[in-house]
């Protein structure tokens, strides 16, 4: 008797498809309604999947976890959204990115089960971990669904990109939490995988509780 | 401006999604129906997606070449009918192989647009070139559906497989297309990658007109 032995672990998967109907893509997001994995990103007609891979997740929940620290030091409410599915049906694209924030516009989306783009606004920010061979862009689309500020991860650096007359541009500050930059991101990040958890999450709390005042002073 | 830059070249793509609707599958054959990539291979909730690579279709096709050749010497009605896809409901299983065949059940499937194996017989002969990490092992899907003999290229070797008893045997000889047996078409797989292919195609036709069966 002859077998197929399937593949135990299995690395990053991708893969694009081509001509995929807005039925297909709505009837695989249904499938998958209550998964974070794999991400799907539509664009007219075209469907990426990516299945992420570990250090990939790890580096996201680790900027997760700081904007939320950050967030709490500086009394600003945030919804984190996770890898929410972002649609327009209108615009014939989606998005599912690695993490998503809801910040200036945490009030306005507070008490929403679902959030629907057609009357909730976009993500005040998202977290998009590089994968090495994009077949879709996600910055148009994310530049077309006008979500203002994007964190991106290059491997070890972490830059800020903010959306200014329809296109991304690196921006000195974060638009959502200034005076947080891409180098002190890309310095947290940096620490996240030496440093132990605990002394990691003390070190970003004592950092936020520092700028606090500045801030303060600023408003 | 940053801008994210897609590659313009992709090799092998492959992913394998788990918790897919049988509409999901239906829907995504849908929109592909005209197009024989990528392949799509559905098993109970498991849907494989692989885009082939150059040499896999080269290999894929050199097969069915042959399988061409050798049935027009042998006056051996054949269809081909391609990578379509193969998918039984009531199975929740459902394929797209490489290169597939109706030779034995040819007649009952001529003329025939559309092949639904709620009524219609399986294919006879598959050709499957090996992937490198199949998440879904095809074999156990295609004895499900009752496919008679797979053809299986791994690269360097060309091996039979025949259902028996609701499992796959390596045998020598091809079941639709004895006297042909696995060596031969190894020995044609490699010497397709060397020799020019009109003299390719020429040995081939040699050989069948040398082993004609007697019918």
């Amino acid at each position: 008797m002859v077998t197929t032995a399937p593949a135990v672990n299995t690395p990053v998967q991708q893969i694009v498809l081509d001509h995929v109907s807005w039925k297909t893509y709505e009837s695989l997001l249904a499938d998958y309604v209550d998964r974070s994995v794999p991400h799907f990103t539509y664009d007219r007609g075209k469907l990426e999947i990516v299945s992420p891979s570990i250090p990939h997740e790890t580096d996201n929940q680790t900027l997760g976890l700081l904007i939320e620290l950050v967030a709490a030091e500086w009394e600003t409410n945030t919804r984190n959204v996770g890898s929410a599915t972002f649609r327009r049906k209108d615009l014939q694209r989606g998005f599912e990115a690695d993490m998503t924030f809801y910040i200036q516009h945490e009030g306005q989306v507070r008490d929403k089960q679902r959030i629907d783009l057609s009357v909730d606004p976009p993500p005040d920010l998202l977290i998009e971990i590089e994968v090495t061979n994009p077949a879709i862009a996600k910055l148009p689309i994310y530049a077309e669904i006008g979500v203002p500020e994007v964190w991106r991860i290059d491997g070890d650096r972490v830059m800020v990109l903010a959306l200014d007359a329809g296109e991304y541009r690196e921006s000195a500050q974060s638009v959502s939490l200034a005076p947080l930059d891409g180098d002190v991101l890309t310095r947290f990040l940096a620490e996240s995988r030496t440093m132990p958890r605990t002394g990691w999450i003390r070190a970003v709390r004592a950092w936020a509780l520092g700028q606090a005042a500045a801030r303060d002073s600023t408003r | 401006m940053v801008s994210s830059a897609p590659v313009a070249n992709i090799p092998v793509q492959q992913i394998l999604l788990r918790n897919v609707s049988w509409e999901s599958y239906e829907s995504l054959l849908a929109d592909h129906v005209d197009s024989s990539v990528p392949h799509f291979t559905y098993d109970r909730g498991m849907l494989e997606i692989v885009s082939p690579s150059t040499p896999h279709e080269e290999d894929n096709r050199t097969l069915a070449r042959i399988v061409e050749i050798i049935t027009e010497e042998w006056m051996i009605e054949v269809r081909n009918v391609g990578s379509m896809t193969f998918k039984r409901k009531d199975l929740q299983r459902g394929f797209e192989p490489d290169t597939s065949f109706y030779i034995q059940h040819e007649e009952q499937v001529r003329g025939r647009r559309q092949i639904q194996l709620s009524i219609d017989p399986p294919p006879d002969l598959l050709i499957e070139i090996e992937v490198t990490n199949p998440a879904i092992a095809k074999l156990p899907i295609y004895a499900e559906v009752g496919v008679l003999e797979v053809w299986r290229s791994g690269g360097e070797r060309v091996t039979i497989l025949v259902l028996d008893a609701g499992h796959y045997c390596e045998t020598d000889i091809s079941t639709a297309l004895s006297p042909l047996s696995a060596d031969v078409l190894t020995r044609f797989v490699l010497d397709s990658r060397m020799m020019r292919s009109t003299e390719w195609v020429r040995s081939v036709r040699a050989w069948a007109r040398e082993q004609a069966p007697v019918r």
